[in-house]
Formats: C-alpha cells, structure tokens, sequence
C-alpha cells in the first residue's frame, strides 16, 4: 500500500469522522433544542379554546348559547387625549367619568374596562376611533329566555383557574360534556409568515362541547313560571317551587322555583337562589303523601276502599302526642276513600298502625324514598328517614299523613308518578338526548326503577283520588269537565322538633287526565300568607296550570258538567 | 448499454422528482394562502353567524314575545270552547 493512498484515506477517514461527529451533536444532543428552534421560526402554537355546547328546550330554542362578546382594554401610555378618551368611554360603557378616569390613572401598560363588551357598545367605540383602546373577542354565554328555568339550566363562571366552569343545574352536571376539549393547534407558516396547508394537530376530533336536547317544553315551562309567580305573589308566599313530568316516560316537562335568578347576571343575586330546591332541599310532604300510604296498604291487602275506621271519632292520643285532623272535624267509621276524600289524619294513623313499622318501611322503600331517583340534575339531595331503631309509635302514626320525615320534591313527584303509570316508578329526566360535533345523537331512553305497587292498585287509588278532587277540599278550584287525579297538602313546619309554628307548606299533587294521565304535576308554596292550605293556594295554581296544558296538547274534557 | 440506460433513466427520474417536489410545494403554499384567507372567512362568518343567531334569539324568545303581546293589549282567552265530535244520540228525521 502506498504511502500517498495512506494519507488520502486518512484524510477521508477524518473528514467522515468530523461530519459523523458533527451529525452527533446536531441530531443526538442538541437534537431537542435544535427542533424547538426550527418549530419556533416556522409554526405558530395556540390553544384552541371549544365552542360551549348549547341546552335546547324540546322545540330546538336555546335556554343557553354563546354569544360575541369583546374583552375591551386601554394602554393608557397610548392613548392622546386621556380626558377626552375618558368621557366617551364613560358615555358608552355608560359608567361614570371617576370610574374610568380611575381605571385609566394606573400605571399598567394595559388596563381592562369591560370583560363582556356587547356588540353594539363596541361598533360606537369602533366608530369613535380611539387611540389606544382596543378589543380581544371574547364569546360568552346567553341565555335567550332570560331567568326561565333558571335554577335547572344554572350557569357559568369561572373556577379557581379563571377557566369558564358550569355551576349547577345542567351547567353543573353536564360540565365536561358541554365544555369540550382545549386543544394545542399549530399553523405551519412558510419564510414571508404565510400559512402553509399542513395537518394542524392530530387529536382536535370533536373539540366543540356537546349539545343537550332537553324534554323541557318551554310553552308549558313558560306557563308554569307565570302562574307560580302570580300565585307566589297573590297568596304572599316566601317561596314556590312546581314541576311537570310525562306520567309514562318520567321526562320532566317543566320545572321552576322561585325566588330565582338571571344567569347572565348571577353575581347580582343571592347564592342560596343559584340551588335548585326542587331536587336539593327536602320538606315534610304532608297530606300529599297519604296517597302512596295508602296505595301501599291496599295493596297489601290491610285495608279496602270500604274499610270503615273504627278509631277516627275524636282526635288519637298516642303517648304523650294527640293527634288532630286538620279542621278538628271527625267522621267516625268513616272509609278509607272518605279518609282521602277528607285529607283525615285520624284515618291515616289507622292505616298506619295497620302497616305497622315494618310495612312502613317497606313502602318507603317500595316507593324509592330510601334511594336518590337519579334526576340529571346537580344537586340531588337524599330524604330525611329514621333510622329503623328510632322510630317511636308516634312517629309511624305521623308518618302516616306526611310528617316526621322529609323527602324531596322531585322523589314526592316521582313516587306519586307510578300511581299515574300502573305502578312503575320511572326515572326523571331532563336531558332527552347528546348531540356531538360530528352530527350524530345519543338518545337518553326512559329508564324503569321498579314498581311500587300494582297496577289494579293503582286503578283503585285513581278513584278514591278523582272523588277527592272533585268532592274534597279543593273541588271549587277543579277544572270542570276533566277527570284529574290529585291531593292536596298542607304540612306544617317543624321548628325546634315541634309543630307550633303557624307556618305551614301548601302543595297539591295530581296527574290528568285521570284515565289516560298525560302528566303528572306538584306544586309547592312555602309559607303562603293569605292562606295556610294546599286546597286554597297551590290547588288553584296546579289546576289553572293543568286548564293551559289541555288546551296547549288539545286534550278534550271527557265529563258533560 | 445497459449501465448507460440505467444511469440516464436515474438522472431523468430524479430531475422528473425534483420538479414535482417543486410543483407540489409550490402548490401547497399557494394553497396555504388560500387556505388561511378561507379560515378567515369562516371566522368572520361564523362570528357574524353568532350575532345574528344573538339577534333572532333575543327577539324570539318566549319572553319578548309575551311581553310584546301584553304591550299591544293581548291577553289570554280565559274561556276555552271545544267542540264535541261524538255522533248524536239520534238525527231528526
């Protein structure tokens, strides 16, 4: 081999070491630093905030949406006229001079005026061209109907993050499915800083948040929260609460309370509105809940329609307790039906004491009271039951006409439901199906929870709750000409484990119509002021909303009066 | 021959390659221009989309509607009529 061949590899061999050497260091270990560089010079990296999906009533309007909305802001070291600026700031934001004055005194290089600057306000700033004021879009939510079922959309604010978080009602619990995803998105841009068409990110598939289709029909909504507010207002009640529900699928078709709120504005309102006392606070239900007492003895074969009571002559002393009916009227040996017809207290502790303790429980359990009913709502709260062991003999004999336990609204309603339904106890639910970005639906079907009692049962309690619409208490007030099913209620309120208070809860529960039940509907009023009974101010209420609901679906009166 | 072929049809395959690669690129950042002026339209529209969807909502919603009805002196029928459509016990003759 000759000595000149030698070098030339040699120098060959060096040449391809340095490079390979080179190469190392470019590709092994400045490798990471070397990509971010080349990313930084030719893409551009930003966080895709997701479109909030919408919450439709069941014709397609929106209860809550988003709308454009700009963030306004000043650089105050920008701007020529700082006085000038000032007062048309002030004229349009219609705030005062001092409050944008002091605003735009700071130091900071860059002040925000308004988070959640209208589109109108920002095309007269627009027009006014000022220096040093500008606008970031900044989408935010809508509720087209204001405050209607407030309590039940909810609303959105921000979390500990400054990320927009839904809070209660549907807002609240279906959060992560109307929120989307956040996703990194990187544009590819050529060297003049022009976008070049290049794949984006590879998991931006259904960023936008999902659409919910509610079963809330709003005409039927709308109608409720008028009548509910009228009635709140006439009988000088502290507050009101009712809901509708589909009697064979447990949709709920309606449902409001007041006092409420506006979910645009909810930083203006009292917090203990934003709740939704329908499904999180409990009550005792009073007079409304002797139907299912019943229903269930029936339906154990421990009394009959007929059944004559035989200690219902005077008021029942039991222990240190005496137990009244709530006009100090008796009916002695009066029947079970004339005991539901009457709302008699009295009758109820005889069924009670029939049931014993054991059946007690059992129809509480057979009725869904010892478990939540599942409703798609934040919130659910559980009813408010003794423990086996510390039920007294007074406390089955109460139980038996609604006091001494609390449950809630929305387990009263889907108990008393399955009396309408033969029986089965359907799941409420608000939500009627999930629409993704992608155009496909997730339909949410009814869902059985069981049966209560039996559907002959449920046959003979429709009777003896027809009679009592149209020969109780509350028979001035019936819609004429329809058979509706349905108790009022009248609980007093425990204060101190006792019922002195002159304060009572004043409800009606009922489902229409009776033969071939549509919905079923209960109204709540706390406190009411002109009136202490459920047969004087929430039955007028739930039959003036029952009245709206048979013309709205065209349901035609059955009954020639 | 045959190694006189092959190195000419390489050249001219890699010449062909090299232009499409030129064309191609060429055309992705055209299409790249193109592409970012549709993206800008579909924002503006989309945002124009939203304030006119803001528009209709707000002048459709149950609310206004009611509260517009009451101002031009609407008011609920309170008596409902409906007509029976069961035949007669017996037609006059």
């Amino acid at each position: 081999m000759s000595k000149r061949f030698v070098i030339v590899f040699s120098l060959f061999l060096l040449s391809f070491l340095a490079i390979n050497l080179k190469l190392f260091q470019w590709q092994i270990l400045k490798a990471d630093t070397l990509v971010a560089l080349a990313k930084s010079q030719s893409q551009t990296s930003f966080w895709l905030t997701p479109q909030r999906g919408d919450i439709l009533a069941s014709d397609g309007f929106p209860l809550a949406t988003n709308k454009m909305a700009y963030v306004l802001f000043a650089r105050p070291g920008d701007m020529k006229d700082k006085d000038v600026e000032s007062q048309l700031l002030a004229t349009v934001l219609d705030v005062s001079l001092a409050t944008v004055s002091a605003r735009l005194s700071t130091t900071s290089a860059w002040v925000p005026l308004d988070w959640h600057l209208p589109e109108a306000q920002k095309e007269q700033l627009d027009k006014l061209q000022l220096a040093g004021v500008g606008f970031d879009e900044n989408p935010t939510r809508f509720y087209p109907e204001g405050s209607m079922a407030a309590q039940l959309v909810g609303f959105v604010g921000k979390d500990s993050a400054g990320v927009d978080t839904g809070y209660f009602g549907l807002e609240g619990y279906y959060d992560r499915q109307l929120k989307g995803r956040t996703v990194l998105a990187t544009v590819v841009k050529d060297a003049l800083n022009r976008p070049i068409l290049s794949k984006t990110d590879d998991n931006i598939d259904e960023t936008t948040g999902r659409t919910l289709q509610l079963h809330i029909d709003r005409t039927i909504q709308y109608d409720v929260e008028q009548k509910l507010l009228s009635g709140v207002e006439k009988y000088g009640a502290a507050s009101g609460l009712a809901a509708v529900m589909d009697s064979h699928t447990g949709a709920i078709l309606a449902m409001a309370s007041f006092p409420n709120f506006n979910p645009s504005d909810f930083w203006d309102f009292d917090p203990a509105s934003f709740r939704n006392p329908f499904v999180s606070d409990t009550y005792e239900p009073g007079s409304t809940f002797k139907p299912l007492v019943m229903a269930w003895a029936i339906d154990h074969g421990l009394v009959t329609p007929s059944t004559q009571c035989d200690t219902c002559s005077g008021p029942v002393t039991i222990g240190d307790a005496t137990i009244h009916t709530w006009d100090d009227k008796y009916f002695p040996n009066t029947t079970m039906t004339e005991v539901i017809q009457h709302s008699d207290n009295t009758g109820m502790v005889y069924v009670a004491q029939k049931m014993k303790l054991d059946g007690m429980l059992s129809m509480l359990h057979d009725f869904h009271f010892d478990q939540l009913t599942g409703v798609d709502l934040q919130g659910e709260a559980e009813a408010q039951i003794h423990d086996k062991n510390n039920w007294y003999p007074v406390d089955l004999a109460t139980a038996g006409f609604g006091q001494g336990l609390a449950v809630t609204p929305i387990q009263l309603l889907t108990a008393f439901n399955s009396l309408a339904n033969d029986g089965i106890i359907m799941e409420p639910q608000v939500v009627a199906s999930i629409q993704k970005e992608d155009g496909t639906t997730i339909d949410i079907q009814p869902k059985e929870l069981g049966q209560s009692v039996s559907s002959t049962t449920t046959k003979v309690m429709r009777e003896m709750l027809v009679n009592a619409v149209n020969k109780g208490e509350a028979s001035f007030a019936r819609v004429k000409g329809y058979r509706i099913a349905g108790k009022t209620g009248t609980a007093s309120v425990a204060v101190a484990g006792g019922y002195n208070d002159p304060r009572t809860i004043a409800s009606f529960i009922g489902y229409a119509p009776a033969d071939d039940p549509k919905f079923t509907m209960l109204v709540i009023l706390h406190e009411p002021a002109s009136s202490i009974y459920g047969a004087e101010t929430a039955a007028p209420i739930f039959f003036s909303i029952a009245k709206d609901i048979f013309t709205y679906w065209h349901i035609l009166p059955t009954v020639n009066e | 021959m045959k190694l006189r072929i092959l190195i000419i049809s390489s050249i001219v395959l890699a010449v062909v390659m090299g232009i499409a690669k030129i064309a191609v690129a060429s055309s992705l950042s055209t299409s790249g221009i193109s592409y970012g002026l549709l993206e800008t339209q579909i924002q503006t529209l989309q945002k124009q989309n939203m304030i006119l969807a803001e528009q209709l909502y707000t002048d459709t919603s149950l609310t206004e509607i009611a509260s517009e009805a009451a101002t031009l002196g609407f008011v609920p029928d309170g008596k409902v009529v409906a007509v029976d459509s069961s035949i007669p016990v017996a037609y006059a003759r």
